[in-house]
């Protein structure tokens, strides 16, 4: 048997009542605690944050600022693994920054806006906000695209891949590379 | 820190400094964790988009690709709604059958066999069971939480007992709340409505360090008395507090140990039938308490195989005019995932303990004997298998389950799923399931007046046995685009052994006549049904919603029944039903929501009724979000459920109300 911890599990189980739900737990944890995997895998918060660190290198925005600005929430796992992404990067000789949780005011300033799904009930104000202006919108919401989004980063199979409402991109002069499209889902 | 995060810093509000300060605290991170990351920041799009997720998240099936006739209600969904309670969320879900019996009680069943106590639908919070083994039923009134936590409710109508166990016969429900790094910051709401004068909800949610992240919340709700039909005041108000807090630590992206609790203690008040000719209504005043502690440990393991051990405890108290009962609860379950070739296997183990205590307080009303300790065990395995590049999957599996009143259980189900192409799915499904028996099948000693001079006396046997059901289920869904999905269900149910009251030799003294009745399982039934649901983007700012259920039900006495009473259930659900719910979004920030709800009329003394809600909401900002709205707009009030001679409550009306919330988050 490949988890012996297993069994003895199973074992243990009519016993429960008698023992204390510690000493029960602790037994079933701790032998389990050891492989590592060999190759770093990733996980959904993961490849999302990347796909988003990746952004930054193949859209190009019609305007230079000083400096690169990703806007994102504190409620997203996604927002701790990009800030970690981007810690001391820069995309085109620009440095890269983090707004979290960014007032209305600050949203036309940024370049990319990640509005993750848990924070769905500012979708349509934060959208609202950014339509005039050359801003990258980013979202895991199911329907992002329907709604005035630009890139939804969609869960296909076991797989993350970016779904690109294309005329969302270009009504704001954004351009998107040609290897980025080749590795989404457009529609138009 | 650089000059620009400074100044970030300085423009930024409260939350945005604690957030950038937590991310300075994310950057300084183990070596690991470095590697990993230094890692992904390699990896080129093609890479990205050709690398498989390795840990499962929460949704990672989608709702396409599920053999069984799930629903999920949003958080989003939950906010739009206007509703304060978890059961009034689930009147959208079709399938359900959602009727309001007094201002603090629900009955709510899934296709069909509804009741103040319906014993057919497993109802959970983040795992933890929360239908009592006392009889079976979910006490609506005791188990709340704060809305904006909750991320998302999922309804399977149908069989779940392969996986889930015993009464998940026509159906499961559960709640699953936010984790604790979702639910960061302050979050004060509170409001006023005609029904419930006052409502508030506090939640804090913090984190010690970037892997460990927790919230504690309170909440209180007093709820006002319904009327009944002739106007006169009911005595159902409702004054509850509860409090709790969840922990989730994530050593690392492949280990994760969540430990939540929940407290609540309140007083709650029902309008009984008596046996008094005089005051023929009584009101229970109840004063009930109870809390649990929950610890889920979940992993990854090196060949990507998934470990999952759950446990809990699980206490509470309800003292009532006629009785005082208290229960624990100990639960332990093990279930472990693994990929083998084009097979993934879901296994596990699990152990059940109850023990309760039932003082009787009345002569109506007790139970023999007042102590009982039982134990449920079981095992269960389940395989898909995935045939022409997943095209077909073949969902196959049973439960084995072992109770102290009927011994071994088998809850086997078989269900296949055809996916030709992105846009359609179909799935079939037949499958088992068994209601064991509760307490008061076994352990009842009821007294009902049932006319001048004459008591009915219901008494439980210890010869009852398990219901039983066998279900076939065919599905078909059809998405062309993100924007637009059809689901729709036909079942059809086969009930064996259905609980009756069977009416015994009438024992007279003197002026008074007892007519003892024994539960027994003399009845069987046929149920067929259609729901169907809709999702429509209609454009950039409006969204519909709407669905639509057929049921029908046929019960049987078996030969031998003398229980006239045994087909009450055929009049307790309604025909038809729909649900059609708008959600638009207007400019500066605000949102104008409608629901519309039709309830077809019950056989048992309950008319069809409408009910329209809207709602105005109003969102300036991140931070701020008033909202307005009224309920039941059509109507003054409207009887839902009518309770029939085995329940001794008097149902009163659902009102029309109003309501102002405010909801701060910082």
């Amino acid at each position: 048997m490949r988890y012996p911890s297993l069994s003895a599990v199973l074992a243990n189980v009519g016993a429960a009542a008698r023992r204390s739900l510690l000493v029960l737990l602790l037994g079933c944890l701790l032998p389990i605690q050891s492989g590592r995997a060999d190759e770093p895998r990733f996980n959904e918060t993961e490849l999302k944050a990347a796909y988003l660190y990746n952004f930054a290198y193949f859209v190009n925005w019609p305007a230079a600022n000083k400096e690169f600005l990703f806007c994102s929430y504190a409620n997203s796992p996604v927002t701790g693994i990009l800030a970690q992404l981007i810690e001391g990067e820069r995309v085109h000789d620009q440095p890269i920054q983090l707004i979290i949780d960014p007032v209305p005011a600050q949203l036309h300033e940024c370049q990319v806006i990640y509005i993750p799904a848990q924070q769905e009930r500012i979708l349509a104000a934060t959208l609202e906000f950014v339509r005039p202006f050359p801003v990258l919108t980013v979202s895991d919401i199911a329907d992002f695209e329907h709604r005035g989004g630009m890139i939804r980063l969609a869960n296909d199979g076991p797989r993350i891949q970016p779904v690109i409402q294309l005329k969302n991109v270009t009504r704001t002069g954004l351009t998107i590379s040609s290897k980025l499209l080749r590795s989404s889902r457009l529609l138009e | 820190m650089t000059e620009f995060m400074a100044n970030k810093f300085k423009s930024a509000g409260k939350n945005q400094r604690i957030a950038l300060f937590c991310i300075a605290l994310q950057t300084v991170d183990t070596a690991g964790a470095d590697d990993t990351l230094s890692h992904l920041k390699t990896l080129s799009l093609q890479e990205l988009s050709a690398t498989t997720v390795s840990i499962a998240s929460k949704n990672q099936q989608p709702i396409s690709e599920t053999p069984s006739a799930v629903f999920v209600i949003s958080h989003e969904e939950i906010r739009r709604s206007g509703m304060q309670s978890i059961p009034e969320l689930l009147r959208k879900v079709p399938g359900l059958e959602v009727a309001r019996v007094d201002a603090n009680q629900w009955a709510i069943s899934s296709r069909g066999f509804n009741g103040i106590n319906a014993n057919k639908l497993l109802v959970m919070m983040d795992g933890r069971t929360v239908y009592d083994p006392l009889n079976s039923g979910v006490y609506w009134n005791e188990h709340d939480y704060p809305l904006e936590d909750i991320d998302r409710i999922e309804v399977i109508c149908g069989p779940g007992a392969t996986l889930w166990g015993s009464n998940a016969v026509n159906g499961v429900i559960n709640i699953v709340t936010r984790s604790a790094q979702e639910s960061q910051g302050v979050l004060l709401s509170g409001g006023t409505s005609k029904e419930e004068p006052g409502f508030g909800t506090f939640r804090y949610g913090g984190r010690l360090n970037p892997d460990f992240n927790y919230r504690v919340y309170g909440k209180y709700n007093h709820r006002e008395d319904f009327h009944f039909g002739n106007g006169d005041k009911a005595n159902d108000s409702l004054d509850m507090g509860r409090a709790g807090f969840r922990s989730d630590w994530t050593p690392d992206a492949r280990k994760n140990l969540i430990v939540q609790g929940d407290y609540f203690n309140g007083d709650m008040q029902q309008s009984l039938n008596s046996l008094d000719p005089v005051n023929p209504i009584t009101a229970d005043n109840a004063k009930k308490y109870g809390g649990n502690l929950l610890l889920r440990w979940q992993q990854t393991l090196e060949n990507d195989s998934r470990l999952q051990i759950r446990s809990y405890f699980d206490h509470a108290v309800r003292n009532h005019s006629r009785l005082d009962y208290r229960r624990s609860t100990f639960d332990l379950d093990l279930q472990h995932d693994f990929s083998w070739q084009a097979h993934n296997v879901t296994w596990g183990a699990g152990y059940r303990f109850n023990s309760d205590q039932l003082e009787q307080k009345q002569v109506l009303l007790r139970f023999d004997p007042s102590q009982r300790d039982v134990h449920l065990f079981n095992v269960f395995a389940q395989d898909e298998w995935r045939f022409l590049e997943d095209e077909l999957r073949l969902i196959y599996g049973s439960k084995v389950e072992h109770n102290d009143f009927t011994g071994f259980e088998i809850q086997p189900s078989a269900r296949l799923l055809w996916m030709p192409n992105r846009q359609h799915s179909m799935w079939g499904a037949v499958s088992r399931a068994v209601r064991v028996p509760a307490r008061v099948d076994h352990d009842l000693n009821v007294l009902f007046n049932v006319g001048p001079g004459t008591t009915a006396n219901v008494i439980g046997d210890d010869n009852f046995d398990s219901e039983s059901a066998i279900t076939y289920e065919l599905g078909y869904r059809f998405f062309p685009s993100d924007a637009f999905t059809l689901d729709t269900t036909l079942f059809y149910s086969d009930y064996g052994r259905l609980s009756t009251t069977e009416p015994q030799t009438p024992i007279v003294n003197g002026e008074n006549t007892t007519i003892p009745f024994l539960i027994a399982n003399k009845a069987n039934g046929e149920t067929y049904g259609w729901e169907t649901a809709l999702n429509w983007r209609v454009s950039e700012r409006w969204r519909m919603q709407g669905s639509y259920s057929l049921f029908a039900i046929a019960l049987h006495q078996r030969d031998g029944s003398l229980d006239s009473a045994a087909t009450v259930a055929e009049g307790n659900s309604a025909r038809n039903r729909f649900n059609l719910s708008s959600y638009f979004n207007l400019p500066y920030q605000l949102e104008f929501d409608a629901h519309w709800y039709y309830t077809d009329h019950l056989i048992n003394q309950v008319r069809a009724y409408h009910r329209l809600d809207l709602r105005l909401g109003w969102q300036p900002n991140l931070h701020f979000e008033l909202a307005v709205g009224a309920q039941n707009l059509l109507d003054n009030r409207h009887l839902e459920f009518s309770p029939y001679l085995d329940n001794a409550v008097i149902s009163s009306e659902f009102e029309r109300n109003y309501y102002l919330k405010a909801t701060v988050r910082y």
